[in-house]
């Protein structure tokens, strides 16, 4: 594992405390790499001690622009406005070009390590231009989004969701998707703020579960000083280097607010700054081990791009390891497609996001997007309903096994993963076999195997392991059920193409929420092609008996589109179905703040 | 300072304002004491099975997470 621990100034007597962690670390023996603020770097007290960690300790010096605090840049761009991605182009550009020079000034030199919580796109290009020494930035918040705006009543404007959670190569036109190629990067490696739990930051606040013991306290889940969780998920991190060729990342990045009266925190200052020094000594331990390798943020960099190959997928096994309930999703992301398989919904997909259409998106005052940097998703089955228990069922897949009359739903039953392994082509999921029971009396195991392949594929071959009836013939129906959105609102589906297609017919309609449905006898595939994307999404019959493919079209309280593709599976036949996803030629809505489809 | 329990039951950061020895939530309802205010963390801080389990690498390794709050240290 590598770390990079991260500290920055704080005004007043936050000051005490920057010093403090400051002194934590050096004590430790820890590399740091010290991001200073804008307004620090106008600061003489600042600069003085930070010229003296960086000659005695070796401190790397860099540039925060995470908050844009205090009265110097507003000044400049004559806007309140906080943070660095929500101005205008015009205003970016004056605030690096301000940031920058008055670094160089004040330290002798240009940066080569960058922060803010989010970079878009064009604050990217920007930083780049403007100042090629920097090798290195915090880009964006791991599925921060909907859930933080809620849990920080409503007023925190910060949605970065469907990004990596792994430090990557960020797109020249998008910022949180990895780029396909070295010629399509923007040239600055990224690295997520923190390292977010990828079981708890799907289901809750990506800033209660991190890798930040003030975060830990701020969830209450920790019992005074006794709060092992944090631990406990650095080494969830190191269980992904199995998955990741060796490879696992984490960063720690603690405000100095947080070390001593912060509302938040309702534990001692004493405990809370225990905390993070019990949490800088575990990287020493294992330091020590030879297991983790302390790193400045550019010298990461370096070692990034001799290591990483642009275009290298990213796996992650998230066991869920604090409310005890055995929940476990399985994690990929490459540059056409981010997916998130839910084993507790029978290995379901709880969040699909599509990057094969390659579409532009910023944040700021000038972008139709505005605050909204998330990635769109096709599923996200906690905003959008998932797995049916109001109304009716909203955006998941799963597989339906129909015998005698009645239908089975695998993601009504918590499947367990046999095999989570790195392949050449991407990720192969393989779940134990499943126990489903029809009301008359057949018992079946249905066995599951899903591989991610490069290229935005998704294979689901289904096999029965085991039949009461060996002769019985099931009807199976692969089911993926869509909508598309950034948060949790629905958003419009007009102009979305359904289709059923055979090896002689098609058939299609065109989304107006009328609650139709197509079906086609012997067709294979169903797909629903999004012009608001740019993207298709299909479901195609690759091997099994095919019975039919059918779409359904929504309507306005169940805002979705179906797509099925039934087959006919035995204790001797099984099934294989591919969901896909490719960039269309429906290119053709208007601008859109949600899409981002605005060049 | 305190947060209001029932807010943050809900993932939500509000925090109480003080009328005298009671404190009460600008975002809901919900008023009480001190005392009664640390009984509702103690409360909400029980879905947190694992909260003071170390759960370290190996037994990620080992599998030793089961299904339905069954984990135990050294068992699979």
């Amino acid at each position: 594992m590598i770390v990079n621990l991260i500290h920055r100034p704080a005004p007043g007597s936050q000051y005490e405390m920057f010093r403090l962690q400051q002194e934590m670390a050096h004590s430790l023996g820890l590399k740091v790499t010290l991001l200073l603020p804008y307004d620090f770097l106008f600061d003489e007290r600042t600069l003085r001690d930070v010229r003296e960690d960086h000659a005695r300790y070796g401190d790397e010096l860099g540039l925060w622009l995470g908050e844009l605090t205090g009265g110097h840049m507003a000044q400049e761009v004559e806007s309140p406005e906080p943070f660095l991605w929500l101005h205008s182009r015009d205003n970016k550009e004056k605030i690096l070009r301000a940031a920058l020079g008055k670094f160089s000034e004040a330290l002798g030199g240009p940066p080569a390590a960058f922060g803010a919580y989010h970079m878009d796109a064009i604050s990217m290009e920007l930083l780049h231009r403007l100042c090629p020494t920097v090798k290195i930035t915090i880009a964006g918040c791991f599925e921060e989004g909907v859930k933080v705006f809620h849990g920080c009543n409503n007023s925190w404007y910060l949605f970065n969701e469907g990004m990596p959670w792994f430090p990557w190569y960020p797109a020249r036109e998008n910022s949180l998707r990895p780029a396909v190629t070295p010629e399509e990067w923007c040239g600055i490696v990224a690295v997520p703020h923190l390292a977010r739990d990828l079981a708890l930051s799907f289901e809750g606040r990506n800033d209660f579960f991190a890798s930040h013991p003030a975060n830990v306290q701020r969830a209450m889940a920790n019992d005074g000083a006794t709060a092992p969780y944090v631990l406990n998920l650095l080494d969830v991190y190191r269980f992904q280097e199995r998955l990741n060729q060796g490879f696992s990342y984490t960063n720690v990045f603690v405000g100095p607010n947080w070390l001593s009266g912060s509302p938040y925190v309702q534990d001692s200052d004493e405990v809370t700054q225990g905390l993070y020094r019990a949490y800088l000594e575990y990287f020493v331990t294992l330091r020590e081990q030879g297991k983790l390798q302390d790193m400045h943020m550019s010298e990461f960099a370096d070692w990034f791009r001799s290591h990483v190959p642009v275009g290298t997928p990213q796996l992650y096994d998230a066991r869920e390891i604090l409310y005890g309930g055995g929940k476990r999703y399985v994690w990929y992301c490459d540059s056409d497609l981010r997916v998130t398989f839910d084993l507790c919904q029978g290995g379901s997909i709880g969040d699909l996001r599509p990057f094969v259409a390659r579409l532009p998106r910023s944040t700021g005052a000038d972008r139709p997007e505005k605050a909204i940097g998330s990635n769109p998703y096709l599923i996200q089955s906690q905003y959008r309903t998932g797995n049916a228990h109001h109304h009716a069922d909203g955006a998941r897949s799963t597989l339906l096994l129909t015998h005698g009359g009645e239908t089975l739903d695998l993601a009504d039953v918590p499947a367990a993963a046999a095999r989570v392994e790195r392949s050449d082509s991407g990720l192969v999921l393989e779940l134990k076999p499943v126990e489903l029971r029809f009301s008359d009396g057949l018992e079946v195991a249905v066995q599951t195997t899903i591989r991610v392949e490069r290229g935005g594929k998704i294979r689901f071959s289904r096999a029965l392991a085991a039949c009461s009836q060996p002769e019985a013939e099931l009807l199976a129906t692969e089911y993926v059920k869509g909508c598309w959105g950034v948060t949790e609102y629905p958003e419009p589906m007009e102009g979305i193409v359904l289709l059923v297609r055979g090896a002689r017919d098609t058939a299609e309609l065109t989304y107006r929420y009328g609650g139709r449905t197509l079906t086609l006898p012997e067709a294979a595939e169903a797909a629903a092609a999004l012009p608001q994307l740019g993207t298709t999404l299909g479901l195609t019959a690759v091997a099994g008996e095919t019975v039919c493919a059918s779409v359904d079209e929504g309507y306005v309280f169940n805002p979705y589109y179906t797509l099925r593709v039934q087959g006919r599976i035995t204790r001797e036949k099984g099934m294989e179905t591919a969901l896909w996803l490719e960039k269309n030629d429906f290119c053709t809505a208007a601008p859109s703040a949600s899409a981002g489809k605005t060049t | 300072m305190y947060r209001c329990p029932v807010c943050f039951g809900r993932e939500n950061d509000v925090v109480l304002r003080r009328q005298g020895d009671r404190w009460y939530c600008i975002k809901c309802s919900f008023t009480g004491s001190s005392e009664e205010i640390e009984g509702m963390y103690r409360d909400l801080k029980k879905k947190f099975r694992l909260m003071t389990t170390r759960i370290t690498l190996e037994d990620l390794e080992a599998d030793r997470i089961g299904p339905a709050g069954s984990f135990e240290e050294g068992t699979a």
